[in-house]
């Protein structure tokens, strides 16, 4: 075989089948037909002979049984009506020829005739003897030569037209048997395309077939198939974005390492951290990130022991040589039988956090010095300041005293005043001194019965018959630093009485539950003061009154306002001129005040 | 008791201070000699005789104050309780400080009281009065 047989379409495996088929029939139909024609045709003719010889025997047997020859050549004569009939030959007993029919004068064997030996093949002719009987009586023989050749002519001749036939069935089979297989292996090519572009290619195409036999049904499997494949195609492609594109947006770099740890994958924000292009970094190995080449096999250490690092600190050495500080974790990847495919790793740039954090400590570091310089001042200037107050003090005192009477009155009162302006000097920094003590110095909360502590401040500030103290509502007992709560108190309870101008003086003390906190009135009927002023008196150093008409260092209430904001309270005032003054203020149940500058 | 008037020593860097002290013990009638050293280190050294200023016997009671240069009355302190010989003196600190960690340092040394100077003269007279009435009473070995 030149070719191999299954290596060729369907379509040509058709045709080939067919055409050989066809072919087949043909050469059949060509042989076959005509032969068994002229067999049949051979038969007739012989049937024929028969009975033409049959009745020349008869005829010619009456006429020879009669001495009557001219009857036997009138029989003879009848037979030149057929012109196939090549001779007839009548012998007599002896084998003598007693009258012959022989127009084509044809030299014949009698004797070979009378043994049937002559011409045995049937091709041209056809040979016939029978015995003439009359009353039973053997008068001789007669023979008789047929030509087939007539009916050669029409078998020939009916070849023609069956060749003909042939022709046009093996014609007319072959280009049927084409259309009918490329039809047939048309949808076949269709899905052996389509699954063809399906492999090569990444596009999914569908299949029109439009028949309704196996093929149909298998391009509509198929497409169906295609369909499913599509679509799973897709949800696969979507989800892969998916994930792509949570690693694309994440801010924490990304690392894959690959089994050889070589780096396989790297996200944008991995990139903008360390300054390097992707391209750069896949393919290194995992220490080309790090700082430190020993840290970086330890890692890989810890991961091939562990399999996770959680939360590590560590330093990444950027494309431009710099260190960053980045909070690194990491965790092998396996698969479902347990087999290392990588690690993936999550860095997150903390640098400026550590920055901040450095910052901060710095920060709280510089507090913590200005607080000592503070403690410092504060101590400078509570001695080193006061000490020459106390000598000037002292001094007028003496002066006075050394003079006696002979000091004019005059003097006396510029020396009481001197004296006067030191005590208010110093009040001043003492003043200040608490001030700045405020939330510096950490104090224990301690339980305050507020009423009892009341009662306390106002016998040390003793404020004369001439008031009247009312507590109008139940004071609680509270957990919380006792001297901050008690210097509020004294502060304002010795404003209402310092500043009260009616000849009875009524203060009230009340409170009242807010929840997390406790609101604390005291109001006093004193003169009260315009609003317009009800922000400037929380003010340092402010005071109403000329210092000299009352003795006040402008303080007061700036340790309350500090007291309250360091406790998470408020304070505010509800006064107006002439008509009393009420300062409002809540303080917590909890105390929550930690020192400020804790480091 | 004895007759004999007990040596007081004046640890004072401040003139006027120590004026105010000699003014309150006359105004009390105080005779007890008063010796002054300008701090903690002048001290010592009267007490450890080395100083140009010689003091027999030795003084009993010491009036400290708390800031002074060289060695501040805390300083003196620590130093004295260290020593044997110097111990038991009795000492009362007279300073402006009110601080609270002044005066834990200081009664944790062992002192006899802690006074706070005040402003006016006339209420130190009395501090003072009431002070030499307090070791007027005081047996001392």
């Amino acid at each position: 075989m030149l070719f191999n047989f299954s290596n060729i379409s369907i379509r040509q495996k058709i045709t080939f089948g067919q055409v050989l088929l066809i072919l087949f029939l043909s050469v059949f139909l060509y042989y076959y037909y005509p032969l068994k024609q002229r067999e049949e045709a051979i038969k007739g003719i012989e049937s024929k002979i028969e009975s033409i010889i049959d009745l020349m025997a008869v005829g010619v047997g009456i006429g020879m049984g009669e001495k009557d020859m001219g009857a036997v050549s009138e029989a003879l004569n009848w037979a030149r009506k057929d012109s196939s009939v090549i001779y007839i030959v009548v012998v007599n007993k002896d084998g003598s020829v007693a009258a012959a029919y022989n127009p084509e004068k044809k030299d014949l064997n009698i004797s070979a005739l009378l043994k049937n030996e002559a011409d045995q093949n049937r091709v041209r002719s056809l040979h016939a003897k029978k015995e003439i009987m009359y009353k039973n009586t053997y008068l001789g023989h007669i023979l008789l030569g047929y030509s087939l050749e007539s009916m050669d002519m029409g078998i020939a001749k009916l070849k023609r037209t069956t060749l003909y036939i042939c022709l046009f069935i093996f014609l007319s089979g072959f280009i049927l048997s084409v259309v009918i297989s490329t039809r047939i292996t048309n949808h076949i090519r269709k899905l052996n395309n389509a699954v063809a572009r399906i492999t090569t290619g990444n596009e999914l195409i569908k299949v029109k077939v439009t028949s309704r036999d196996e093929i149909g049904k298998l391009a509509e499997a198929f497409n169906e198939m295609v369909y499913k494949l599509n679509r799973s195609r897709e949800e696969l492609i979507r989800s892969k974005q998916y994930t792509e594109n949570i690693i694309m947006s994440m801010l924490d770099a990304l690392f894959v390492i690959g089994p050889d740890n070589t780096i396989t994958s790297v996200n944008p924000a991995s990139c903008s951290e360390l300054g390097y292009a992707a391209d750069e970094m896949l393919g290194q190995p995992l220490e080309f990130i790090f700082a430190s080449k020993e840290e970086a096999s330890e890692i890989i250490d810890m991961l091939q022991q562990t399999g996770e690092i959680k939360s590590r600190e560590t330093l990444f050495a950027t494309k431009s040589q710099k260190n960053i500080i980045v909070l690194f974790s990491a965790s092998v990847i396996t698969d479902k039988n347990g087999n290392r495919q990588g690690i993936v790793c999550v860095a997150q740039d903390i640098t400026e956090i550590k920055e901040a954090e450095q910052k901060l400590k710095d920060y709280s570091q510089k507090l913590e010095r200005t607080n000592q310089e503070l403690d410092q001042f504060a101590y400078v200037v509570s001695h080193d300041l006061k000490a020459p107050l106390r000598a000037i003090f002292k001094l007028s005192e003496w002066i006075q005293e050394d003079m006696g009477n002979d000091l004019p009155s005059d003097i006396q009162k510029n020396m009481a005043l001197l004296r006067g302006r030191v005590f208010r000097l110093e009040s001043m920094i003492n003043g200040i001194l608490e001030y700045a003590k405020i939330g510096k110095v950490q104090i224990e909360a301690e339980e305050v019965d507020v009423n009892a502590m009341i009662c306390e401040i106002l016998d040390v500030l003793s404020p004369g018959e001439n008031f009247k103290i009312n507590f109008v509502s139940e004071l609680p007992v509270l957990k919380t630093q006792r001297i901050r709560l008690r210097q509020v108190f004294t502060n304002l309870l010795a404003n209402a009485i310092k500043y009260n101008d009616k000849p009875v003086g009524i203060i009230e003390i009340g409170a009242k539950d807010t929840g997390n906190y406790y609101e604390f009135t005291v109001s006093d009927n004193g003169p009260g003061i315009e609003s317009q002023f009800h922000d400037k008196i929380f003010a340092l150093f402010q005071t109403l009154e000329a210092r000299d008409k009352v003795e006040s260092t402008g303080i007061g209430l700036s340790i309350i306002k500090k007291i309250i904001d360091e406790q998470r309270g408020n304070i505010t005032i509800e006064s107006e001129k002439g008509k009393g003054a009420k300062f409002i203020f809540t303080w917590p149940k909890e105390s929550s005040v930690k020192a400020l500058y804790e480091v | 008791m004895s007759d004999e008037l007990i040596n007081i020593l004046l640890v004072e860097d401040d003139e006027v201070d120590i004026m105010n002290v000699q003014r309150a013990f006359s105004k009390n009638k105080i005779t007890n000699p008063l010796y002054i050293a300008r701090n903690g280190l002048e001290a010592l050294d009267i007490f450890r005789g080395k100083g140009p200023v010689v003091v027999n016997p030795m003084p009993k009671i010491v009036l400290l104050d708390i800031n002074m240069p060289k060695m501040g009355g805390i300083e003196f302190l620590q130093e004295i309780r260290k020593d044997p010989q110097l111990k038991s003196l009795s000492v009362f600190v007279m300073t402006t400080s009110n601080e609270e960690s002044d005066k834990i340092a200081a009664y944790d040394l062992n002192v006899a009281g802690y006074i706070l100077k005040p402003l006016s003269f006339e209420s130190f007279v009395s501090a003072v009065a009431t002070l030499n009435n307090y070791w007027k009473l005081c047996e001392r070995p």
